[in-house]
């Protein structure tokens, strides 16, 4: 590490996190003017009044223009979402946030002026109507089995967002925009493309006029965004006249004349590619999950020419890149109460894919693939997250540099099975081409970059899903009716006529699932327009259509997140077991031990307990688990989105294992009601898992999961278990064949569970610990104590 | 030989998935019980007894008394450790029924060992194979001795060798030579165990004299032609002085070739754990040597010796 990345690496240890209202202001004053626009209009204007306004500053030491907020490390409170009460604001300032006094005042003022009419409250206010006062899908919202459950008619009004970065929301939804055409061809091209089209522009079809209005706001946008890295020039020049040191100033001065070319022109060297790159991600923040795409790969031919022409070293690209993840560290985002204990620990996820093949299927690694792992390994900062996609020719070198990172404890990279992503591209219509260019959008959610497109998941909890069958359709977390009677569970003879009244269950809630996110995707169609990330899609400009009002080569813009799968499984098994073929209890005794909590059915709950369970290699619960995966992918296939394509099942529980344990009742795996899921959604139950890793591996192999988007399985390993180069091997070998073998996704937390037992109790010693939650790094002594005992209660792995 | 050498069985402790230090790659290790060496460290010392034993696990007891009622011989009683109640085993009455280890609800209590025939550890081996084959592993089977059970051992390596995978064998190398030509036709790799050079020591230290173990050794590397790693338990005390070593690596240099590998294992206190589970105490305390001491010990065998490393 350089002296410059140390100081930067050092100042980032802040108490508290200052929250800025100025984009709320600027925004506000562009939204009075343009009252009466169309909204595509309206947006860009909005756009470009941040971009020309909001406080800029270059930070000492910095190589790199730009920073998310008008302050550093500032989270800009939004105005796209809710609305940041005083009770809210409260809540922040007792956790790791402050405010100015002054601004605190003028955001409640604010407030008052802007939320009756903001986008977000017609958002909740669509989403009310359609769903808070629909008397069928009413009790379905509060019922716990999509997250979080409604408490009242109005929905999720509570709590807003405050995040990093330059562009418009909403954030979530995931996308990896091409980051490969700014660097190669520049915005001038963006705008050129658009002036064009409105040249050309004949009002002969009914969306003629829609079209002009976007190509205009494209113009807009991308004109106020070169005037925006001007603006950065203009500053750094004015710095270097004032700077006494001689280097600093020849360092601004670069700055300057990189940020007068990029990103209007084309990038021609790594300095300005990455700055180039590093605008373009500003501007598709704010969002907890902006992705990087395959950064090692759209950055190669500018740091090979710069390689081969001496105009930069190794050690220079690492010092770049280790900068990069300072200032992704400073890029936070924070959101109302109710979704922080959803997503724990200041959740982000700004995922850089490497490694994986090339579109003719041959190895893609290079050496910046290797130089990004080194950055991570060098600095152990958990930001940003490295995702590395494994293939049968993934280099056992690349496999070992990657587990000296996992070595270090900063839980990544994740490991991707490049076969089953592709498969999910392939058979979903995508050509085998453009599917082996895919990317990680989110923690596991493949995307191609520019092609595809994925709206926010809602969570759906299948185990509560499992508990309303069991209760023919009677919820016991709202004490009312929510689903179809699909029988008294008593009156199943067989295992099969239960499983398949629960099937029948499931996929009546789970339309229901996906008619709540269509309501959000079309209200959003027409209040977030977004022409600067629409216009850095495939066909972008051409198209004239918001990223949000059209139909992808692949139409993935709806998926479903399913949590609980193993529990059910489990439980699945469990009954079939000890209720269908021992006979040893009836159905009747089960379902009053588990209205009953398992209070008093102490040695019942033993033999629930100890029915062979998921994770250890064992083809009864395997494939009960299985199934429950399969009919989640079958019944989110049968379910249309408002794009036109079929609901995409994804399967990443983030951290709402916790929240979606807690609404659902004790299930015949043992557990007890309002304990957590099983975390993620293909490891094992906590502590349920008693043969090793390869076992885990195997019992996931049996689950299909080429129709997921994504799934997620979380193996902690002790320090111990990676000693050697020869265990890095052997771990890397293992890694390889889950991932060849239909395997999606691995990740691991290596930390002993001593140390995580003292960093409970002495957090102030433990402050630079970081573990691996779901899809995103966190320090430890951040989480939630129920979060913190999930993790160390994970099992261990001694290898 | 016949299809019923897959029923053959022998009394197996523990099958270890994903074993990354008992052979190249990823190997399934099978552990035998039994044992006819008594080393004073043993490290498996539910490895000793061919039978099946009780082995408890105070931290996890509850103290429910749960497994009171249910043992036939009244072996079980409740007892205090720092005022918590916990359930306590008279292991002279004890017969190892296993009666108490279902009633565990948070078990603290298992049976270790069990009669399993080759097809059943086979199966085990091979659930892991695509594994095993992409990381160059394989199978190790280890004890114990499974130079006590010949027949389950050679039918073992012999169905595996069949089945396409590597074989490996962790033994102390004390047999007969039959014995020891009957299974190393099928074993890709030896690990024989050195504990000590001096024979009159070596049965200080594991209850046999070391003459017998060392020619099998020589045997099995020079006329059986099979590569072996020579593996020494570094006990601090008992066989780390630098003659030992040294003797040991010049054994290696000139009775199986310099480029035969050494393995130094530190001693780890596994074991005293395990005898605590077993109801015993070990006869003596020792402390694991350190870093620098096993560094120490490893650049003197490399005066000799090529191939030198700590740990397996």
């Amino acid at each position: 590490m350089t002296d410059r990345v140390r100081k930067m690496k050092d100042a980032l240890k802040i108490n508290k996190y200052p929250l800025c209202i100025e984009q709320f202001k600027l925004a506000i004053e562009s939204l009075d003017r343009t009252a009466g626009e169309p909204m595509l209009l309206r947006r860009a204007k909005l756009h470009a009044h941040i971009l020309d306004n909001i406080t800029i500053f270059i930070e000492d030491g910095d190589l790199i223009c730009g920073s998310g907020a008008s302050k550093p490390f500032g989270l800009e409170m939004q105005y796209e979402y809710g609305v940041w009460t005083k009770d809210e604001v409260e809540s922040l300032k007792s956790d790791i946030y402050t405010i100015a006094p002054e601004d605190e005042e003028e955001l409640y003022r604010l407030n008052d002026r802007f939320a009756s009419n903001s986008l977000n409250s017609n958002l909740i206010g669509e989403m009310s109507k359609s769903l808070g006062m629909d008397d069928r899908l009413w009790p379905f919202m509060k019922s716990g089995v999509i997250l979080p459950p409604w408490k009242d008619r109005k929905g999720g009004s509570g709590g807003g967002f405050a995040m990093s970065g330059y562009g418009l929301g909403p954030g979530f939804f995931l996308v990896c925009v091409d980051f490969e055409k700014i660097l190669r061809c520049g915005a001038q091209s963006i705008i050129d493309e658009a002036g064009q089209c409105l040249k050309d522009l004949r009002y002969t079809h009914g969306d003629s006029i829609e079209k002009r209005n976007f190509w205009q706001a494209v113009i807009i946008v991308y004109q106020a965004w070169i005037r925006f890295a001007n603006r950065y020039a203009a500053l750094a020049d004015k710095m270097a006249g004032d700077e006494k040191d001689e280097l600093r100033r020849a360092e601004l001065l670069e700055m300057a004349s990189i940020c007068r070319k990029v990103p209007q022109y084309p990038a021609e060297n790594f300095r300005e590619a990455i700055q180039s790159f590093w605008f373009t991600f500003l501007m598709a923040l704010p969002s907890p999950t902006t992705s990087a795409g395959r950064f090692d790969q759209y950055m190669y031919p500018y740091y090979k020419s710069d390689i081969e022409s001496g105009r930069i070293t190794d050690d220079e690209v690492v010092e770049y890149l280790e900068i990069l993840r300072c200032k992704v560290m400073k890029i936070n985002r924070v959101s109302g109460k109710a979704n922080r204990a959803k997503n724990a620990g200041q959740a982000k996820w700004y995922n850089w894919t490497i490694g994986g093949v090339k579109e003719d299927g041959s190895d893609a690694t290079n050496e910046l693939s290797c130089l990004i792992l080194e950055s991570a390994k060098d600095t152990l900062l958990p930001h940003f997250t490295i995702t590395l996609r494994v293939h049968k020719d993934t280099p056992p070198a690349l496999m070992k540099k990657a587990l000296e990172v996992v070595r270090t404890g900063i839980g990544m990279p994740a490991f991707v099975g490049d076969n089953s992503y592709i498969n999910f591209f392939v058979n979903n219509g995508m050509p085998l081409r453009d599917a082996r260019d895919y990317c990680m959008t989110g923690c596991v959610d493949g995307n191609i970059p520019a092609r595809s497109r994925t709206q926010v998941v809602t969570f759906f909890i299948i185990s509560q899903a499992f508990d309303i069958f069991m209760h023919n359709g009677y919820c016991r977390y709202t004490g009312e009716n929510v689903g179809i009677p699909t029988g008294n569970v008593e009156d199943f003879a067989t295992f099969d006529e239960f499983f398949s009244a629960f099937k029948k269950q499931f996929k009546y809630l789970l339309s229901m699932a996906a008619e709540r996110n269509n309501v959000e995707l079309i209200v959003q169609r027409d209040l977030f327009p977004d022409p600067f990330r629409s216009a850095l899609m495939q066909d972008g400009v051409k198209d004239g259509k918001d990223i949000l009002n059209k139909e992808f080569a692949i139409e993935n813009s709806s998926c479903l997140g399913a949590v609980g799968g193993v529990n059910v499984g489990d439980s699945l098994y469990a009954v079939k077991k000890l209720v269908y073929d021992e006979k040893k209890y009836t159905m009747t005794e089960l379902l009053r031990a588990l209205d009953a909590d398992w209070v008093g059915y102490e040695d019942m709950r033993q033999d629930f307990i100890r029915a062979p369970k998921y994770g250890n290699n064992l083809a009864g619960p395997d494939r009960c688990v299985s199934e429950v995966y399969a009919l989640f992918a079958e019944s989110c296939a049968e379910n249309s989105t408002a794009y036109g394509g079929r609901v995409i099942p994804n399967a990443i529980s983030i951290s709402a294992h916790q929240p979606g344990g807690a609404v659902t009742g004790a299930t015949p795996d043992g557990r007890k009601g309002g304990d957590i899921l099983a975390d993620a959604s293909l490891s094992p139950d906590h502590g349920k898992d008693t043969q090793g890793p390869i076992a885990v591996f195997q019992s996931a192999m049996r689950v299909n999961q080429d129709p997921y988007q994504g799934t997620l399985l979380n193996m902690k390993l002790h320090p111990t278990s990676l000693k050697t180069d020869a265990d890095l091997m052997k771990l890397g070998s293992m890694i390889k064949t889950y991932l060849t073998n239909g395997g999606k996704h691995v990740q691991f937390n290596v930390v002993g569970r001593a140390e995580m037992e003292d960093a409970k109790v002495h957090p102030e010693d433990h402050s630079e610990l970081v573990v691996r939650v779901a899809g995103y790094s966190a320090y430890f002594t951040r989480l939630p104590v129920s979060i913190q005992d999930e993790v160390i209660n994970r099992s261990e792995q001694k290898l | 030989m016949t299809q019923d050498y897959m029923d053959i069985r022998a009394p197996v402790f523990n099958i270890q998935s994903y074993s990354i230090h008992d052979g190249p790659g990823i190997r399934v290790t099978v552990f035998i019980k039994g044992c006819p060496l008594s080393c004073l460290w043993c490290a498996n010392p539910e490895s000793k007894h061919p039978g099946p034993q009780l082995m408890t696990y105070r931290s996890r007891c509850t103290g429910c008394a749960r497994c009171l009622p249910v043992c036939p011989k009244g072996a079980v009683t409740m007892a205090q450790s720092d005022g918590k109640p916990y359930a306590e085993t008279d292991r002279d009455l004890c017969d190892n029924c296993g009666s108490c280890v279902p009633a565990c609800p948070s078990g603290a209590r298992e049976i270790s060992g069990e009669e399993m025939t080759v097809r059943q550890v086979l199966d085990r081996v091979l659930a892991d194979k695509l594994f095993l084959d992409d990381s160059g592993g394989g199978m190790t089977i280890s004890g114990g001795e499974c130079l006590l059970y010949p027949d389950f051992t050679e039918a073992l390596l012999c169905a595996a060798k069949q089945a396409g995978v590597h074989t490996a064998v962790e033994t102390s190398c004390f047999s007969g030579r039959d014995t020891i030509d009957r299974i190393f036709r099928y074993v890709d790799l030896g690990l024989p165990d050195v504990k000590h050079m001096d024979s009159a020591v070596h049965k200080k230290l594991t209850g046999v004299p070391n003459r017998q173990i060392l020619d099998n050794i020589v045997h099995i590397r020079s006329d059986l032609n099979v590569p072996v790693n020579i593996r020494v338990p570094v006990i601090p005390g008992c066989n780390d002085s630098d003659e030992n070593i040294t003797a040991t690596a010049l054994f290696t240099a000139d009775k199986l070739g310099p480029e035969t590998p050494i393995h130094l294992l530190p001693y780890h206190r596994l074991g005293e754990s395990k005898n605590e589970s077993l109801g015993k105490k070990m006869d003596l305390s020792i402390e694991p040597p350190s870093d620098e001491h096993m560094e120490r010990l490893k650049s003197l065998a490399e005066k000799y010796v090529r191939n030198v490393q700590i740990g397996g």
